[in-house]
């Protein structure tokens, strides 16, 4: 059955047909929101945030429109107010820079880390400015075109471009620095 | 993979790592689902209205004497789903002229932890249950007082439509309670304070009908 068959459902009143949408888009909506906020707390209010708004305004849901773009619009919107409210959390990454430079050499080989490479991830994208995160994050995490991401950032195909660009050479410089180091 | 942006090895290893699954706990799809059950009460998706929201706000209440008496002898269960997520408190009163306030952080008739507490000088309580679950075909509270069976005391619709309630007499003492909505669906009193887990992965709402004089 497909999402627009469901949001009927639950518009009809069947309530359970919505903890079925829950379901399909939790892990994906997850992984964004831990990406993008950088701590457990902030990613579930925010994914809690997504999907009540989702629910009340489903009616204005139009079906012509992918499902899963109109509900990450939601979380790309809730993500930003929740890292606006609470931005001094993410200086706490910044502040652990030096433990960042130290940690991931032992473990490393050849690209990869044994062990904390969520945390180690984590870390370097919480460097970014939040508008590269979330461009870098929804083109190379959650894979999605630039005309999807222009359609839910509301931003043009060529910022969003530039800003995945630049985010990509602040990793890769990052990670210079670390071998370096 | 996207489009036209060819990745270094080092960013294409960063995004792979990004795109393992990330923790959240365990609870917390649970918690998602609670909180669009609470708008379920609000009315349809889409159209929130303001049919509930008289019990959703804050307000304050003067009793006379007689008033809480007839309160204390009633319950508990004020079942918004909306309460779950703003930890609003049962509406219970001891005897005497007391303003109370609902979703006020403190209340008399609660105790320190927010269990609420119903005072009887008697052995027992006439208890009323109060559910609101305006899309339910039926209701009924199940407890530790009626060895959880959903037959036992069936809850009934108001004329007005979207409560459903029942008094059932309660002996002296810490209760725990659910209520089954439609047959299948049990949830704890979202006014109420939870009990531990009861060892199946369900909580259970507690009250305490309280022997003597509080």
């Amino acid at each position: 059955m497909t999402d627009a068959e469901y949001v009927k459902r639950v518009l009809a009143g069947d309530v359970d047909s919505f903890t079925t949408l829950v379901d399909r888009y939790y892990d994906r909506c997850a992984r964004f929101a831990v990406r993008m906020l950088g701590n457990q707390d902030d990613a579930e209010d925010a994914l809690q945030a997504t999907f009540v708004r989702a629910y009340r305004a489903l009616n204005r849901y139009q079906e012509r429109d992918k499902f899963s773009a109109w509900l990450y619009r939601i979380l790309v919107n809730q993500c930003r107010s929740l890292a606006a409210r609470r931005s001094h959390r993410e200086k706490l990454f910044v502040r652990e820079e030096a433990a960042m430079l130290a940690a991931p050499a032992s473990g490393m080989d050849e690209g990869r880390w044994e062990g904390e490479g969520e945390e180690w991830v984590q870390r370097v994208l919480a460097e970014l400015e939040p508008l590269l995160r979330e461009a870098f994050l929804l083109k190379h995490v959650e894979e999605l075109s630039y005309e999807e991401m222009s359609a839910l950032t509301g931003a043009s195909v060529s910022a969003l471009k530039m800003r995945v660009k630049r985010a990509c050479d602040r990793l890769r410089d990052r990670w210079e620095q670390i071998k370096d180091a | 993979m996207p489009d036209d942006d060819k990745l270094d090895p080092t960013v294409a290893t960063i995004a792979m790592l990004a795109r393992q699954p990330a923790t959240l706990s365990a609870e917390a799809r649970a918690r998602i689902m609670l909180a669009v059950q609470a708008e379920t009460l609000r009315g349809r998706p889409g159209r929130p209205g303001r049919r509930f929201a008289w019990f959703l706000e804050p307000r304050a209440v003067r009793l006379s004497p007689l008033g809480s008496l007839a309160l204390a002898a009633g319950l508990v269960g004020v079942g918004l789903a909306m309460g779950l997520v703003s930890r609003a408190r049962t509406l219970l009163a001891p005897a005497g002229d007391v303003t109370m306030t609902a979703g006020a952080p403190a209340l008399p008739g609660t105790t320190p932890a927010g269990v609420p507490v119903v005072p009887t000088g008697a052995t027992a309580a006439q208890v009323k249950f109060v559910l609101v679950a305006p899309q339910a075909r039926q209701v009924t509270v199940v407890g530790d007082f009626n060895r959880w069976n959903p037959s036992a005391h069936p809850m009934e619709r108001t004329p007005t439509g979207g409560t459903w309630t029942v008094t059932v007499p309660l002996e002296a003492g810490r209760h725990e309670y659910s209520f089954v909505v439609d047959g299948q669906h049990w949830m704890p009193d979202p006014a109420a304070p939870l009990a531990p887990d009861d060892g199946f992965g369900v909580a259970n709402s507690v009250l305490l009908v309280s022997g003597s004089e509080s």
